[in-house]
């Protein structure tokens, strides 16, 4: 037995190493978010002045139209022009990574705008998807941990939490480079949408017929199926935001004014949007009572904006069809100039 | 719990420390605590279909003894057929009630009777037919004094729960597994690393030949109307070694992991796809399956000692009922039906133990006949997958008529395409180089130094975490 466990640490001892040396090999960096990387290709191939970026989620993604955006600050002399960055399924902490990115390639940014999000519970089916962990480092693994400790969650919620991401991390170290020499990419440029400005509503999404096509329409007839789930998700918000003794996560707090800090720094704006349709807002609610309070937009509670959780605005669930996503932007684009005017 | 599982990659090294170091000492507290880890390996699944193993075990345990207290014919016959109808009633109600009402259903259709009744909700447990065969060969041997009836209650529990081979064999016989609970259990460093040699190339056929394969046999056989006749023949070849690779990793992982708790399984698969005939081939395809109905179906029926028509019948019967045990579709039983019919003509010629020995034996190349009888073999075998694979028979003779009536030059296939005959080749370099073993890699490089041997697992490992296709249930689940 002795010999027996003496080799396998061993072979385990060794494998690391070896790791450690494919590591070290000189390769293109691995991206397991297409749709991202589809913009960023766009964002700088062009001679761009943008000023002003969408960072998210699908509810970003298919919720933020720039050009409306555009043409409502523009009309009131507020010189911005935006593209969205919101991607499908980009959660915490991969959205920081892609904002790092961002700021750090880019000098003409001026205002950010970044969905609000719990931190994401990587389902089992996604461990070892490259999405999950292609942006992971011990910079993000310590926020992954903190934000658990710091969270409601109970003990073994909070290691199978973590746990998952570690793994994920490890995986990285593992197959992360040869996964970025076998990666190709599968999504194409209809992600920039029509206007080429990141913006792609899921009603002009599914005439594409693209490989997205079967889950999106999947989608959208679950909620022809259920139309009364729109009814839960709005008592979910009227009930989340009339409660104002919500719980604080003192770590994501802290975080998330540190960014805003840091992003000062550059000289750029960083506001937060509450989206509507959400399961849970409970790490939000307190956020509004914090020092960032005055750059949380709230786009979320029914009792306040009944219009984002009707049926006719709806393309699926979670999701606006384009004209629900025209006058979401529409609000979003007021209550910003409203802060600027504070401001 | 998959193998293929992180689940499952926590659970073994757990379940191993605690074996070796905790429980060594009695062999009853290791007994006692491989039920646990079973059931918890089968409960992590749905903790609900642990009362269907335990009470199939309690009963069969019951009836052991009850066997082992009479000599009377009668009471014996008695508690045989009770043992046999209560583990077959079950397996049938889970498995095959809503077929049945189907058919009936449409059999009173036919005749114009009105007949609407109430289909069922019911979630099939997992392995129910595996388990299930593996506690009725235990009556059976009791019954027919093959075997001496297990006293030790904890023992016998452990025989039909052990997790490595649960829920997807190989269907072990009592008289091979339950004596191995009885003796102590001492490490064995060969065995131990040997098992974990097969699990790893386990592993490799189930994740990166089978998941890999299965996705181009489900986009061939999905959209079966817009490929041609080449492409969807090559859709029947990917899914024939989709299955293979699926099927037979998991009994290697099975195996292996048998192996690091110092037990040993039978073999169920012997490089099927090598084989020069039909016969040849179900001597070495799902071995613990083909040689449980030999024993205790096809001999009682006679076997190939009776008249030629009685033959036909007998091995016309074992062919149906193992089609059937893979699944409630007619599919299934057009797939044993096509095998039967292979077969025949071998066992009325006499022919069918013509090829006992190694393909190709003491040779590196086969010889021209022997080559084009391994051909001809796996193209049958292939045609016969398409049945098995088709959603219903119409999907079947479809797919096809399609490979006959549009038959084409192969387009350019997409690079997924060339990238598993990439795979298929060196995995088969490996199988025909390994054929004489029990598994492929057994004996690969095992006299070079540990470097060279390392330097083969690490490849293999990568290619594991690297090559893996889309994760998919392992097929044999279902059954």
């Amino acid at each position: 037995m002795k010999q027996f466990l003496i080799n396998i640490l061993l072979f385990t001892l060794l494998l690391a190493v070896y790791t450690f040396i494919v590591n070290l090999l000189p390769v293109k960096e691995l991206s397991g978010n297409d749709h991202n990387l589809q913009k960023e290709k766009y964002f700088y191939s062009i001679k761009n002045n943008y000023n002003t970026i969408f960072l998210g989620s699908s509810r970003t993604f298919r919720h933020i139209n720039p050009a409306v955006f555009d043409s409502i600050l523009n009309s009131r002399n507020i010189p911005v022009k935006s593209f969205n960055f919101g991607t499908p399924a980009t959660y915490y902490p991969e959205c920081f990574y892609i904002l790092n990115k961002l700021v750090d390639n880019n000098n003409h940014l001026q205002y950010v705008f970044l969905e609000l999000q719990q931190v994401n519970d990587i389902g089992k089916i996604n461990l070892f998807a490259s999405k999950t962990y292609y942006y992971l480092n011990l910079k993000y693994l310590d926020f992954v941990t903190q934000y658990a400790i710091f969270s409601q969650m109970n003990l073994l919620h909070k290691l199978s939490f973590t746990g998952k991401y570690y793994l994920a991390y490890l995986y990285k170290l593992f197959a992360g480079k040869y996964n970025a020499i076998l990666q190709k990419q599968s999504s194409g440029k209809y992600v920039l949408g029509k206007n080429k400005n990141g913006f792609l509503s899921l009603d002009e999404h599914i005439n594409l017929k693209t490989a997205e096509y079967k889950e999106i329409n999947n989608n959208r007839k679950k909620l022809l199926k259920d139309t009364l789930a729109l009814k839960k998700r709005a008592e979910i918000s009227v009930n989340q935001f009339s409660n104002k003794t919500a719980y604080n996560n003192a770590f994501f707090t802290n975080y998330l004014i540190n960014l805003v800090n840091q992003l000062a720094q550059n000289n750029i704006h960083l506001y937060f949007i509450i989206p509507p349709r959400l399961k849970s807002y409970h790490e939000f609610i307190s956020l509004q009572n914090s020092e960032i309070a005055n750059r949380i937009i709230q786009l979320a509670d029914a009792s306040e904006f009944p219009m984002f959780y009707q049926f006719k605005y709806s393309f699926d669930i979670g999701h606006l069809n384009e004209q629900g996503a025209n006058i979401y932007t529409q609000i979003l684009a007021e209550k910003f100039i409203k802060i600027l005017s504070f401001d | 719990m998959l193998f293929n599982s992180i689940d499952f990659g926590l659970f073994l090294p757990i379940v191993f420390i605690l074996y070796w170091f905790v429980f060594y000492r009695s062999l009853k507290l290791q007994n006692l605590f491989i039920v646990i880890a079973s059931y918890f390996f089968y409960g992590w699944w749905d903790w609900r279909f642990l009362s269907l193993i335990f009470f199939s075990s309690f009963l069969d345990y019951t009836i052991g003894l009850g066997l082992s207290q009479t000599n009377k014919i009668l009471y014996r016959k008695l508690l045989l057929w009770l043992s046999i109808t209560v583990n077959l009633g079950l397996l049938g109600f889970f498995k095959y009630y809503n077929f049945f009402v189907e058919n009936f259903v449409a059999a009173f259709k036919l005749f114009g009777i009105p007949f609407n009744p109430d289909k069922l909700n019911i979630i099939l447990p997992v392995g129910i037919s595996f388990y299930t065969f593996q506690t009725l060969s235990y009556t059976i041997d009791v019954y027919r004094k093959n075997l001496q009836p297990t006293k030790d209650v904890i023992s016998f529990f452990a025989f039909v729960s052990f997790f490595p081979q649960l829920v997807a064999g190989p269907i072990e016989r009592a008289a091979n597994l339950l004596p191995q609970f009885y003796k102590k259990r001492t490490f064995n460093y060969a065995l131990a690393v040997d098992g974990l040699r097969q699990m790893l190339w386990g592993m490799f056929k189930k994740v990166v030949i089978a998941d890999n394969c299965a996705e181009l046999a489900n986009m061939y056989f999905n959209n079966y109307q817009q490929y041609g006749g080449i492409e969807l023949l090559m859709g029947a070849v990917f899914f024939a070694f989709q299955i293979y690779g699926d099927f037979s990793g998991y009994s290697d992982i099975a195996i292996g992991t048998s192996r690091l708790f110092g037990f040993n399984l039978m073999k169920n698969f012997a490089y099927p796809y090598f084989s020069r005939d039909i016969a040849e081939f179900w001597r070495r395809w799902h071995i613990s399956l083909s040689t449980w109905f030999r024993d205790y179906l096809y001999i009682p029926l006679g076997g190939s000692r009776g008249t030629t028509l009685q033959n036909i019948r007998n091995t016309l019967i074992i062919f149906l009922v193992s089609g059937f045990w893979h699944g409630a579709n007619w599919t299934f039983i057009a797939w044993g039906l096509i095998n039967a019919l292979y077969f025949l003509p071998l066992l009325i010629t006499r022919k069918n133990r013509k090829n006992i020995n190694i393909t190709a034996e003491g040779k590196f190349f086969p010889g021209v006949k022997e080559f084009l009888s391994i051909c001809s073999t796996f193209l049958l075998v292939c045609f016969a997958w398409i049945f098995f694979r088709a959603n219903n028979i119409h999907h079947a003779t479809d797919y096809i008529k399609m490979i006959f009536l549009k038959f084409n030059v192969l387009p350019m296939p997409g690079l997924k395409f060339y990238f598993c005959l990439l795979l298929l080749m060196f995995f088969l370099f490996m199988e025909w180089i390994g054929r004489h073993n029990e598994y492929a890699i057994q004996k690969t490089l095992v006299n070079n130094h540990k470097i060279i041997r390392w330097t083969f697992y690490y490849f293999l490992i990568v290619a594991v975490w690297v090559l893996a296709g889309k994760q998919q249930e392992f097929i044999y689940f279902q059954f």
